[in-house]
């Protein structure tokens, strides 16, 4: 699944995926640990987690599905790098997302709040 | 005075606001049509009951089409929507219609209501477990899958 750009109708495409592969918070932590030191290997990075090197690696192919890492031989071992245009595009459906909200919210609030006063003088 | 408290969670967003209504009166303009339309800002219509059927349009004419996935009045209303291709005018088949699940949780106050709204976005082949493990009870999936050579793929998931 390719990490798009929001669309103007919301198209989700990408983003699911990289806020699920984040959900995880030692997967969570394994993506900062690669962007901010990277590039790593599995063996590296778990030396620094409380988990083997088996669940690394299945934590950098999540991460890699959603596009949030990519690999690249070196010597014996993969090493991982960070890319954070998908990031960029979850981080862009949110704001979008949530700047729809704020509209809607504020807008019911004020509907409601003109409810409530009419009540009020009703009384 | 309402009080907006906003925050990210890592697999959607959400965005509190309370109000000096009580649960009911909100419940009210949530699910009358005319009312949620002024909200909303675009014509809409949702039949609030489980498994009931709705759409929503923005000020670009773009439309979703939804599904309700819960309806508690006064507690919590939730759907499921995902872009409508029709709308969209131009065949897409590159991008399935992301679909998302709103979810608008009424929690009484003194004096009033909170107001929380949720949405995360569905991945196409949406696990409940995977999705709703963390926020509640799971629920049966049906999944359904259109895809032509010619119309856009739309996937949805009917929880």
């Amino acid at each position: 699944m390719s990490a798009a750009a929001p669309g103007p109708g919301g198209d989700t495409g990408g983003v699911d995926t990289v806020l699920s592969a984040l959900a995880d918070p030692t997967r969570r932590a394994i993506f900062e640990a690669v962007v901010h030191a990277g590039p790593a290997t599995a063996t590296g990075l778990a030396r620094e987690f409380p988990v083997s090197r088996q669940a690394i690696a299945k934590h950098l192919e999540r991460l890699a599905d959603a596009g949030l890492v990519r690999s690249s031989k070196s010597g014996r071992e993969t090493r991982w790098q960070a890319s954070v245009e998908p990031l960029s595009a979850a981080r862009s459906w949110m704001d979008e997302m949530g700047a729809a909200w704020d509209r809607r919210l504020a807008a019911l609030a004020e509907r409601l709040d003109r409810r409530d006063g009419t009540e009020r003088s009703n009384q | 005075m309402a009080t907006n408290d906003d925050a990210t969670t890592t697999n959607g967003i959400r965005r509190d606001i309370e109000v000096h209504n009580p649960p009911e009166e909100v419940w009210e303009v949530l699910v009358d049509d005319d009312e949620r339309g002024a909200w909303f800002g675009g014509r809409t219509r949702l039949d609030p009951s489980p498994g009931g059927r709705g759409w929503f349009e923005d000020t670009d004419g773009n439309r979703r089409s939804a599904n309700v996935d819960e309806a508690e009045p006064g507690r919590r209303l939730a759907w499921t929507w995902w872009p409508d291709p029709a709308s969209d005018g131009e065949p897409d088949t590159d991008h399935p219609g992301g679909a998302s699940r709103v979810q608008i949780d009424l929690t009484p106050l003194p004096g009033g209501t909170r107001i929380s709204v949720t949405e995360t976005p569905l991945t196409p082949m949406a696990r409940a477990s995977a999705l709703t493990g963390a926020r509640g009870p799971l629920v049966d999936l049906e999944l359904r899958l259109l895809l032509t050579s010619r119309q856009s793929a739309v996937v949805f998931a009917r929880t």
